[in-house]
């Protein structure tokens, strides 16, 4: 069961993230291994291994998806499932500045981004993907106020706009306005609970205080 | 040694004019590309009118060429043309595109098999409005020879110089075979010289015809024979002949002269429009299609045989060019209409770049402009100007005066519209007329905003201190009584409008109506210094603490009241405007490339109230007339009319689109008339145009705020029966009525 994790920016990698994926392959290895020798062997003594086995597995789950890093779906699958025209072509407008951005054309990609909020000035993810561009042009103060409006259009999609409220966490937190950070983080936790990235970021800013 | 020094000098100028930078090419302006997609507003007529700018030609073929259209029923089929947007070429495709009551309704791209695949989107070539040139008046565009059609190679050569390749540059038997084929033979007259010899002359020398001019153009042209291929003097004929006038500006060369007579590329040229082009070289004035069809026509007529007699061409080909009318359709000459935006553009470059450089060196600058709201701004003004004069006559009853009227320089007007979520400059006009003027009044005229500046001083008031509370709610109470303000040592009356004064009320009503006391007891509320400092903020200059700051004794161009407002509908986020997105050199690499800059000036929360407020004011208070007119949705918007009416504002907005007009005389005297009964209704017909059909978006509530019924008399929270639903920062909703 591989874990991908996804990348949107100033991100800090889960450190548990390797350890984990290896205990599920083990457990899994475990669990195919015992099958087999349930076809050759006594039930009795496999049964119990592989009872005991499958509960681990259970609790590793519980555990994985506890521990695992919140990512919000893919913009892609926005993109796929959008039905409005005006929003679709602003969409496209945001991928055609996500490539830009890629490449680290910097300004082509604001273009695309500013197009886009021009087709349809409701598109969170332009602003958000156009927060993104400044942040790498380290025009923060600009980045922080583009995620303030994704959070506003975000208001129904609970994960984009918890993704939307870390990032901004960040990115205060960069500029080292830790109050503000803290009160993004917190807002992050509260649109989405197991938001573990904006956890992590106020269990730095509690050690930091 | 006269001979080899020339000789020597004139190697040097050949090869000085002959390296690639030798034609100094205008600068081109262009909009950014319309981007069509299914829901859009685009008519059947504007998607006509937009091939037919672009010299697309009608087609019957079932699947049209590149450069080509046809129209079944709803649906236009289009050879779209491979062309350069702001950042990339878009690639030559055939694409389908559906229009039903104004509107796309679908998009296809067909494959080279014929199979169609839907696309959300399609963007379409840009629009050039502008050159930026030089002195010499010259337009050109340059094209490599593989780009020029083999017939029109053909054709100049069969015209101008059968033996252009095998002959040494001079052709003494051409010379004199020509004076014998001018004088015996019927039609088609060759001159004696080569293209090369042509080609220095129009490179060097003077059309006059002495021995000593010859004697130097036979020179030029044996050395450039000697340092350049054929194919080099060929491509850079093409590029240098003149072909033409448009007004006061040369055009030079074929795929400058194809723009301009037929509005499409050399390459996309039909054999009869190449013919013609080939046709004006002996003589552009007297062949030119424009002037003298009928003469142009037989000219044409005589390419063609020669074409068909050397067979370079085959019968059918002439008999179907020869049927083919010609039909100039220079493009739209969308420079007048937009002469302060390109100027406004220049003033911007040169900030940048040497002024030679834009002149010379033919780069592309893509800008900002939507030449949809430019038309729309256009017959806005021009409409809002007419009966703005009908106003001011029937004001003047005395006769004298109305005469006296007649001879002082005329009113004047401004306007700029603008996303305010990018800044994007969308529509520009500086002035009534440039020919009278280019003083570009939107950026360049300092005057007096007035009232246009009180929603400034709500936003202020609205902003939470560092105690966490505002100075003020909508519901606040002010007094509006006859006051007398003490500062530095001096004392100030202001008067309300028409010595009108109120008594108590809202904060709200204080804007609906104007009120200049009000508004002024709630700036002393907030402390002048604070005000003060925040007026810097939000970008206007020369700012000082004294009271009538907050009806607007401050400068300010229409250009930075409308940056300044951008706080509003982008959600208390200033946009600063921009109006140039790249400029790329003719090879298409980058120079510059521009985006918005962004600055929190006051909380989305607040942008909102002030926001809901000023729709009260555009609503039922100064700027009713509005809505009288016809505007429908949300909206929101302030009067300005300062002192003696010197100066007439309207700033308004909906949720994507700002504008300003202001309305008075370039010497400050008064027009007699308020901002409400001027600058307001050109810019609801503005308005009205920008969104007809449409609707404009609503004004997003942030969180943080709450809504409250109150009395808008009291400002408290009440259940009786006259209420007003008002908005508050969350928490900072009044106590109920007693």
């Amino acid at each position: 069961m591989p874990i991908t994790y996804r990348s949107y920016g100033a991100h800090v990698s889960p450190p548990a993230l390797d350890k984990l994926d290896a205990e599920s392959t083990l457990q899994v290895a475990s669990l195919r291994t015992c099958f087999v020798r349930r076809l050759t062997r006594s039930k009795s003594a496999c049964s119990i291994h592989v009872w005991a086995c499958f509960a681990g597995l259970l609790i590793m789950s519980g555990c994985v998806k506890k521990m695992a890093p919140f990512v919000p779906p893919p913009f892609e699958k926005a993109v796929q499932e959008e039905r409005d025209p005006k929003r679709l072509a602003s969409l496209r407008m945001v991928e055609s500045g996500k490539k830009e951005l890629q490449n680290f054309r910097l300004e082509r990609a604001a273009q695309e981004f500013s197009r886009a909020i021009e087709i349809d000035a409701t598109n969170p993810y332009a602003y958000f993907y156009f927060a993104q561009t400044r942040m790498r042009g380290h025009r923060m103060p600009e980045a922080v106020d583009l995620l303030d409006q994704a959070v506003a259009r975000f208001d129904k999609d609970v994960k984009w706009k918890s993704e939307a409220l870390t990032l901004r966490g960040e990115v205060l937190e960069s500029m080292r306005d830790y109050a503000r950070a803290k009160v993004s983080y917190q807002s992050a936790v509260k649109a989405y609970a197991n938001n573990t990235r904006a956890k992590q970021g106020l269990t730095r800013l509690s050690s930091e205080e | 040694m006269w001979v080899v020094l020339f000789s020597v000098q004139s190697a040097k100028r050949v090869t000085d004019r002959m390296q690639s930078k030798t034609w100094k090419l205008a600068s081109k302006v262009y909009v950014s590309p319309t981007i069509l997609y299914p829901g859009v507003k685009f008519s059947q007529t504007d998607m006509i009118g937009y091939l037919d700018a672009f010299g697309y030609t009608k087609t019957e073929s079932k699947v049209p060429k590149t450069g080509q259209w046809r129209k079944d029923f709803n649906r236009f089929l289009i050879g779209h043309r491979a062309f350069r947007d702001v950042n990339e070429e878009q690639s030559a495709r055939v694409v389908s595109v559906r229009v039903d009551t104004g509107r796309v309704t679908g998009l296809t791209a067909l494959d080279p098999t014929g199979l169609e695949s839907s696309i959300d989107t399609l963007k379409l070539e840009p629009q050039l409005i502008g050159m930026i040139s030089g002195d010499k008046l010259e337009e050109r565009t340059l094209v490599s020879l593989n780009e020029v059609p083999q017939t029109l190679i053909d054709g100049i050569l069969s015209m101008e110089d059968r033996k252009f390749y095998e002959h040494s540059g001079l052709s003494y038997k051409g010379i004199l075979r020509a004076l014998a084929h001018n004088v015996f033979r019927r039609g088609g007259k060759q001159g004696g010289s080569t293209l090369t010899q042509q080609l220095m002359k129009n490179f060097f020398l003077t059309n006059e015809r002495t021995m000593s001019r010859k004697i130097r153009e036979a020179v030029m042209t044996l050395v450039a024979e000697r340092l350049y291929s054929k194919d080099q003097i060929l491509e850079a004929y093409i590029n240098e002949i003149y072909l033409g006038q448009n007004r006061a500006v040369a055009i030079h060369g074929f795929e400058q002269a194809s723009q301009f007579y037929f509005s499409k590329p050399l390459p996309s040229a039909t054999l009869s429009e190449q013919a013609m082009l080939v046709a004006l070289i002996s003589s552009p004035g007297k062949y030119s299609p424009y002037t003298h069809p009928k003469e142009a026509l037989e000219r044409r007529n005589v390419v063609l045989r020669v074409l068909l007699d050397e067979g370079k061409i085959s019968q059918a080909d002439h008999d179907e060019a020869v049927k083919e009318k010609i039909e100039p359709r220079g493009k739209k000459e969308t420079q007048r209409t937009v002469p302060y935006f390109i100027d406004f553009v220049r003033a911007e470059l040169s900030t940048r770049f040497e002024s030679a450089t834009l002149k010379e060196e033919g780069y592309s600058i893509f800008t900002t402009l939507d030449p949809i709201l430019q038309e729309a701004a256009n017959a806005s003004v021009a409409e809002g100007l007419v009966s703005i004069e009908n106003k001011l006559q029937s004001k003047n009853k005395n006769k004298a005066a109305a005469e006296e009227t007649k001879a002082e320089p005329p009113i004047q007007v401004a306007l700029v519209a603008l996303d305010p979520h990018t800044g994007a400059i969308k529509a520009m006009i500086g002035g009534r007329d440039y020919a009278q003027s280019q003083f570009n009044r939107v950026w360049q005229a300092k005057r007096q905003p007035g009232s246009s500046v009180k929603p400034f001083v709500l936003a202020r008031a609205f902003t939470p201190d560092a105690s966490g509370r505002p100075h003020a709610t909508p519901a606040t109470i002010l007094v509006d009584e006859p006051a007398t303000f003490s500062y530095a040592g001096q004392e100030w009356t202001p008067g309300n409008f028409q010595n009108k004064y109120f008594g108590r009320v809202t904060v709200r009503t204080a804007l609906e109506k104007s009120l200049n006391v009000a508004i002024v007891n709630l700036a002393a509320s907030v402390g002048l210094e604070d005000l003060t400092e925040f007026f810097r903020q939000v970008g206007f200059s020369n700012v000082s603490p004294v009271p009538s700051l907050a009806i607007g004794a401050i400068e300010a161009t229409p250009l930075e009241l409308a940056r300044a407002y951008t706080i509003f509908p982008n959600e208390g986020v200033r946009a600063n405007p921009v109006s140039i997105l790249s400029v790329s050199d003719p090879e298409g690499r980058p120079l510059e490339q521009s985006s918005v800059t962004l600055e929190r000036i006051i909380p989305s929360t607040v942008a909102y109230v002030v926001t809901q407020v000023m729709r009260g004011a555009l609503d039922h208070g100064t700027g009713r007339a509005s809505r009288a007119m016809g505007l429908k949705g949300e909206f929101a918007g302030k009067t300005g009319t300062t002192n003696d009416y010197k100066d007439n504002w309207y700033v308004g907005f909906g949720r994507d689109l700002l504008a300003v007009v202001w309305v008075g005389y370039d010497d400050p005297r008064s027009i007699g008339l308020t901002g409400g009964a001027t600058a307001l209704e050109i810019w609801t017909r503005f308005m009205k145009r920008a969104f007809q059909k449409d609707t404009p978006g609503e004004f997003l509530e942030p969180e943080g705020v709450e809504w409250e019924e109150i009395d808008p008399e009291l400002g408290c929270v009440s259940r009786s029966k006259n209420l007003l639903r008002e908005v508050f920062l969350s928490g900072t909703t009044p106590k109920k009525c007693p």
